[in-house]
């Protein structure tokens, strides 16, 4: 067998805290959060959204820290080898592991381009060219426009959304292409304080809006905040509402997408894990809950009333993000720099996150092929470009909300179920304190020993007990799916099961190949 | 904002800002930085 091969590592600890909070702090806590939170229950949401932090969310954070140093300590960086690291008696349980890097190359088909949206629209606002509407349909006019779902007065097709789509796409392969100490570490040591930066500046823009319009008293900050924060406890009682609060940990966590094993094993043996997990929890929590949910939702209450709102809440996180928040801005003095800013903050939190969804793949042919980091940069770049002209195109036919629902949603679950059977009852809830506990630099409170073994599997399978009852058969029937549509979703399903099986199919290849050399 | 929307906002707040303050003053103090 030829002898280990020295893999990248992280230069400095922050570096790979900042790179974790990083991943996790994307789109979905300056979007999806407030939305979530405002159609659900308001303040009351909190409860079961803190409840499933502490019961879901950060045991699975420390699961995956560990277990991505442990596979790491054995040359592998993603989860078919640390699976069978852990549990070397089973031939099955590395094919589980595919979905941690099925997963993020998922994501990262759609995300890219809805990450070079943010990049696009930021230069929109710095040059005006979005700044002059002012209201609802010229701005969705616009944004289908730009989509290329419409030829309008605005955009001729979908020209120029791709033209940034390549230069995004070409950013976050040069990233990547650094690697972990030399491109992702670095960026995210930039990105982040800037992030917060700009995330701050908005909050305190939006905080003194006061009441704008003195013909409308009641549409002032005050009652912006009491939109999302007036608790509305019945709302407690509706398992939508424990299951949507369990979803959105996952979510912004990125935990059960694969990407925090590949970075933890990037990290030396003796490396603490404990106090570097909770401090990329709490940074994304942080920017989730009291930036993410400062902006938009009690700025757009301001500007169009308690009634719309209610709908803009629910009009999903695209509107949101690309019709709400834009208009928003647009009525306020130095447009052109808020717009910038609202969208350059997206960009950040999405570049960060993209990056980390294109590693795993990465460290995948680099530590089961042996093929070099360029060369495995220049594979997944080929085959990832080719993929990612689907959301493209086929936008307007459910294309993303399929991929979304498959790689970023169901599959997290399944993905975390897994991890966390497999640490606490195969890897063994002794053994598994033990190595979490590896050159800690805290302890963790011993309940989280009989939570990791007991209550998070059980919360898990709760959710996804809960959805097959509820679900299964409406997505499987693609009931809400439109008859013009049907095609192309089951087209993109088609195409996942085949992405799967091919990478189950370099699995197997690669440990046959490697039982060929022992 | 009604009473309770304000009470579960501070609450929030205070306990994610401190859970962050402890970290970050861990992370950066001499005895774990690394």
């Amino acid at each position: 067998m030829a002898g280990p091969k020295i893999r990248d590592s992280w230069a400095t600890r922050l570096g790979v805290i900042m790179a974790v909070a990083g991943s996790a702090v994307g789109l979905g806590n300056f979007l999806r959060f407030p939305a979530k939170a405002a159609s659900n229950g308001g303040g009351a949401f909190m409860i079961p959204y803190l409840v499933s932090l502490l019961l879901l969310g950060l045991p699975l954070m420390w699961v995956e820290w560990t277990l991505g140093r442990y596979g790491g300590g054995f040359g592998h960086g993603t989860a078919p080898g640390i699976f069978h690291s852990v549990w070397r008696k089973s031939r099955f349980i590395k094919y589980f592991g595919v979905i941690g890097i099925f997963g993020p190359l998922v994501i990262f088909i759609y995300y890219t381009y809805i990450e070079s949206w943010t990049l696009a629209y930021g230069l929109f606002s710095l040059t005006g060219k979005s700044t002059h509407l002012l209201d609802q349909a010229s701005m969705q006019s616009f944004l289908r426009g730009f989509q290329g779902l419409e030829k309008n007065q605005f955009f001729n097709g979908v020209g120029t959304a791709y033209v940034f789509f390549v230069i995004t796409f070409l950013l976050n392969i040069g990233v990547i292409y650094y690697g972990i100490k030399g491109g992702i570490e670095k960026l995210c040591r930039v990105a982040m304080p800037l992030l917060f930066i700009a995330a701050i500046i908005l909050f305190v823009r939006v905080i003194t809006l006061g009441t704008p319009d003195m013909a409308r008293p009641t549409w002032n900050i005050s009652n912006g905040f009491g939109f999302l924060w007036n608790p509305d406890f019945g709302a407690l009682l509706s398992a939508k509402v424990w299951l949507e609060a369990a979803g959105q940990i996952f979510f912004t966590l990125s935990v059960g997408i694969g990407v925090i094993l590949t970075y933890a094993s990037y990290l030396p043996k003796g490396d603490d894990v404990v106090l570097s997990g909770l401090t990329a929890t709490s940074i994304n929590t942080a920017a989730e809950v009291i930036l993410g949910g400062s902006i938009i939702i009690p700025a757009a209450f301001i500007f169009f009333g308690p009634v719309d709102i209610t709908a803009i809440a629910q009009s999903g996180v695209f509107n949101l993000g690309f019709v709400t928040m834009p208009l928003v801005l647009n009525k306020l003095p130095l447009a052109h720099l808020f717009g910038f800013l609202w969208f350059f903050l997206l960009f950040l939190a999405g570049v960060t996150s993209a990056v980390s969804l294109g590693q795993p793949a990465i460290a995948f042919l680099e530590d089961e092929f042996n093929i070099n980091r360029r060369k495995a940069v220049a594979i997944f770049g080929c085959i990832s470009f080719i993929l990612c002209q689907f959301p493209i195109f086929f936008l307007q036919n459910g294309v993303v909300d399929e991929l979304d629902f498959w790689g970023g949603t169901f599959f997290l679950v399944i993905f975390a179920t897994i991890e966390v059977i497999l640490f606490a009852w195969v890897f063994g809830m002794d053994n598994a304190w033990g190595e979490i506990h590896k050159g800690a630099d805290m302890v963790i409170p011993r309940i989280y020993k009989y939570i990791i073994k007991y209550i998070t599997p059980l919360f898990l399978f709760c959710i996804l007990g809960m959805w097959f009852w509820q679900q299964w058969l409406p997505v499987i029937g693609m009931k809400n799916v439109s008859a013009a549509d049907r095609l192309y979703v089951l087209g993109t399903r088609l195409g996942l099961l085949a992405m799967f099986l091919v990478l189950a199919v370099m699995v197997n290849r690669a440990w046959k190949r490697k039982k060929t050399r022992a | 904002m009604k009473i309770g929307g304000w009470i579960l906002l501070l609450l929030s707040w205070g306990m994610i800002v401190g859970l962050s303050i402890f970290c970050l003053k861990k992370v950066f103090s001499k005895k774990v930085l690394k």
